[in-house]
């Protein structure tokens, strides 16, 4: 402990103060910091709630609130002996709209800033759902065809059904962005300028979350920290926690699939059981069931590897499709290279490790949910691309170019 | 086989691999030059980066040893480096020249030195050539020695990824520091280049895992001529202290999870690089610290305010609890820009023009940096 502070009665009061329903159901890190950075205490807890950190001493210290998302917000107090001072964390302050909230809360890991220059970008959107092999087109009530995207962002809510769907954001010649839907979920959708390094070519930056909001701050802590944080985020049992999102796979396969993955994360697959058997049985249009079931005979040492089976599951997962996460895509490749190893360059198996590194070529690596960016606007295109598509190409930069 | 550093123990140990070709005989410029019939790649040529970023790396990582930072000892460092003749290469550092013999040999030695403990920690560098379609592939400096067919002097980074995961070293760091473009005569080839190790039937994945690439797919790498690469500057000051978090115990430590983060914060707030998208992991798993500091680290702070118009006329003093630490009487049209140790502090901006205000702001100094603006209107 650092010299100035005396353990007595002086307390400081948390207050997290949220504007939406959504966002309080969001946990959040509070950490309690020395002048010095040293930390004194940490704890998970969602907005609406407050927390009181008691029995500190004389001193400056630094109350940290961190949002899945990453970003951070501090403030700071002095207190004397036997004092009570009170923090507020106005969560309002971060985002646009009330309905906002909740992308500042996980994904967007910058506050909102007002006064940017105003600028609006007219946008389609598009649903497409997995019928057999083909991407057809469909329609959610709630969800426009046509929106326009401001510097203050557009906020939508809608329901999916329970088949594998895609968004396409396009329009305006802008290239197009397919992002995968979870499904049969409230889904909340957040359309926003985007001010990153690849503005030019997709102006706008499209941000999706179910309304399981334990299941998303996972996947956001799996992405900006890793297992660790999720793991206190979810009081320190993060492997039971996972296992029974996995358990409970028949009221919500897309929580069992973060749970199934955040356990083949932190490999502790005795967790997995037989249920990631069950996901893949279970839902059949669900590639991640079968990719998460042929990774854990694959990984897990003992009795579980089974050649044929991790054959037929990584095939099967192929003719599923696209994974919903983009992590399920990954180890799809993965997956693919292994089978390509295992049982021969066969003509076959090589056309399906093609296809899914082509569909590597096309993902953002940076969101969880499987998202597409295609290279170019394609009039010629319908739908969301197949497993079996063409490798764009397209200039790298020159300037200052070393590699 | 001569290492640029060896210090063999019992336990487990840190063993590094760092490729840096600069010199590429057979490509434009080289002294062997061939022609080339792919236009674009005809127009690679030599590269000054890619040496002075792997002589750089050597120097820090074995000034991590010398300040004991490594939390797994430093067990080797291993270095295949060429340069134009611009750039020195010390002739112990480098065990000869980067052909793909002598990668593929040098490897297979790596991979037995960090097989040898599951505590082992691999760290993997290479800043160079690449071309991808489909997997990414790093050239060796014997690329187009025979100009019809040169494609067999290169090999797949994300195969060897793959195949290291076969490695008993539970904590592997790859950087792959290269660009990542196709030349339009790729697309009438259909790849099959190996990786350096081939991939074991039964790998899992590693338990401390972090593989970053410096460039996009389709994106070069950058740097500047005689420079350490943009990646690898932001690494190296992510290893120093700016990507630095306390452990339990309390002490500063970098840990392999943060470092892809820190590193893309780092690059984002240069804007020499801001519009460069590092390629990181899209759902990072356990994290590992492998390094650990002797001291807080010092953290870049940037101060300025808003209007902007008010910089012009600020003075700046920074406190902490026990008085002015830093400050800037004399008012400069730019940011004021110090770095302090992590804590929290006071920013005061003052103006004897009365068209702003007196202001002054709490901050937190955490890594990596801070970035605050004093509104003064």
């Amino acid at each position: 402990m650092p010299i100035n502070i005396r353990r007595n009665a002086s307390h400081i009061r948390v207050t997290l103060q949220a504007w939406h329903t959504d966002s309080s159901q969001v946990p959040v890190q509070l950490t309690l910091y020395s002048a010095e950075t040293e930390v004194i205490a940490s704890r998970w807890i969602r907005t609406g709630e407050s927390f009181v950190f008691d029995k500190l001493g004389e001193g400056r210290y630094v109350v940290q609130l961190k949002l899945p998302s990453g970003l951070v917000m501090n403030q700071l107090k002095d207190l004397d002996d036997e004092d009570e001072q009170d923090i507020m964390f106005d969560l309002h302050e971060i985002s646009p709209y009330e309905t906002s909230e909740w992308s500042y809360l996980l994904a967007n890991d910058q506050p909102f800033e007002p006064g940017a220059a105003v600028r609006s970008i007219p946008v389609e959107l598009r649903v497409w759902q997995k019928y057999d092999r083909d991407w057809l087109e469909d329609s959610y009530p709630n969800l426009p065809r046509n929106i326009t995207v401001d510097q203050n962002g557009e906020f939508l809510q809608f329901r999916t059904g329970e088949r594998m769907a895609m968004l396409e954001v396009s329009g305006n010649g802008q290239a197009p962005k397919y992002v995968s839907l979870p499904l049969d979920q409230e889904i909340r959708l957040a359309l926003q300028l985007n001010t990153g390094p690849d503005a030019e070519r997709y102006p706008v930056k499209v941000t999706v979350a179910s309304t399981s909001w334990k299941a998303e701050a996972i996947l956001a802590l799996l992405k900006t920290s890793g297992t660790r944080q999720a793991r206190q985020m979810m009081g320190g049992k993060g492997g039971e926690t996972a296992e029974m999102m996995l358990l409970e796979k028949r009221q919500n396969p897309t929580e069992a699939a973060i749970g199934a993955y955040y356990i083949l994360k932190t490999r502790d697959y005795d967790r997995l059981h037989n249920w990631a058997n069950n996901l893949a049985n279970y839902f059949p249009w669900m590639p991640d069931g079968a990719i998460i079931h042929a990774w854990q005979m694959i990984s897990q040492p003992g009795d579980r590897f089974d050649r044929d089976r991790i054959i037929s599951r990584l095939t099967e997962a192929f003719d599923r499709g696209l994974p919903l996460y983009a992590e399920g895509l990954r180890l799809l490749y993965e997956g693919m290279m292994w089978l390509v190893r295992n049982i021969g360059p066969g003509e076959e198996y090589i056309a399906m490790l093609d296809s899914v590194r082509e569909m590597t070529a096309l993902v953002d690596w940076e969101q969880s949910l499987t998202t597409l960016n295609m290279p170019l606007p394609d009039p010629e295109r319908v739908g969301p691309p197949l497993m079996k598509i063409t490798a764009p190409v397209y200039g790298g930069d020159v300037a200052d170019t070393v590699t | 086989m001569s290492l640029a550093f060896h210090n063999s123990q019992a336990g487990p140990q840190t063993h590094i691999f760092i490729i840096g070709i600069g010199e590429y005989p057979h490509l434009a410029g080289g002294r062997d030059a061939m022609e080339q019939g792919d236009t674009q790649l005809a127009t690679m040529g030599q590269l000054t980066s890619p040496p002075v970023t792997a002589l750089k790396l050597y120097e820090k990582f074995k000034e991590f040893h010398d300040r004991k930072m490594w939390i797994t000892p430093l067990g080797s460092i291993r270095m295949l480096v060429s340069a134009p003749p611009a750039v020195h290469v010390p002739a112990d550092l480098s065990s000869g020249p980067p052909t793909m013999e002598n990668i593929r040999t040098h490897f297979r030695d790596w991979f037995e030195a960090c097989d040898t403990h599951e505590d082992n920690v691999a760290i993997f560098y290479f800043c160079g050539h690449g071309l991808e379609k489909g997997d990414h592939f790093l050239l060796a400096s014997d690329f187009n020695d025979y100009p019809a067919d040169p494609w067999d002097k290169m090999f797949s980074f994300d195969q060897t990824r793959s195949g290291f995961h076969g490695c008993k070293a539970s904590t592997q760091l790859f950087f792959d520091d290269s660009c990542r473009i196709m030349t339009d005569q790729m697309r009438d080839y259909r790849f099959s280049v190996p990786g350096l190790r081939t991939p074991s039937d039964r790998n899992g994945e590693c338990l401390y895992d972090m593989t970053i690439k410096s460039a996009a797919k389709n994106r070069a790498a950058h740097g500047r001529k005689m420079n350490p690469s943009h990646f690898a500057a932001a690494l190296i000051s992510g290893m120093s202290g700016q990507c630095a978090s306390r452990n339990e115990n309390q002490e500063w430590v970098i840990e392999t999870n943060l470092l892809g983060s820190a590193i893309k914060d780092i690059m984002r707030s240069n804007p020499a690089t801001a519009s460069t998208p590092v390629q990181c992991p899209c759902m990072l798993g356990n994290s590992k610290a492998i390094l650990k500091l002797s001291a807080a680290p010092e953290i870049p702070l940037t101060v300025s305010c808003l209007p902007d118009t008010a910089l012009a006329h600020a003075a700046f003093a920074c406190s902490d609890g026990r008085g002015v630490v830093a400050d800037r009487m004399v008012p400069e049209n730019i940011p004021w820009r110090i770095a302090l140790k992590p804590g929290a502090y006071t920013l005061a901006a003052s103006f004897s023009n009365r068209d702003y205000t007196n202001s002054a702001i709490d901050t937190l100094v955490i890594p990596p940096f801070k970035n605050e603006k004093i509104k003064c209107q």
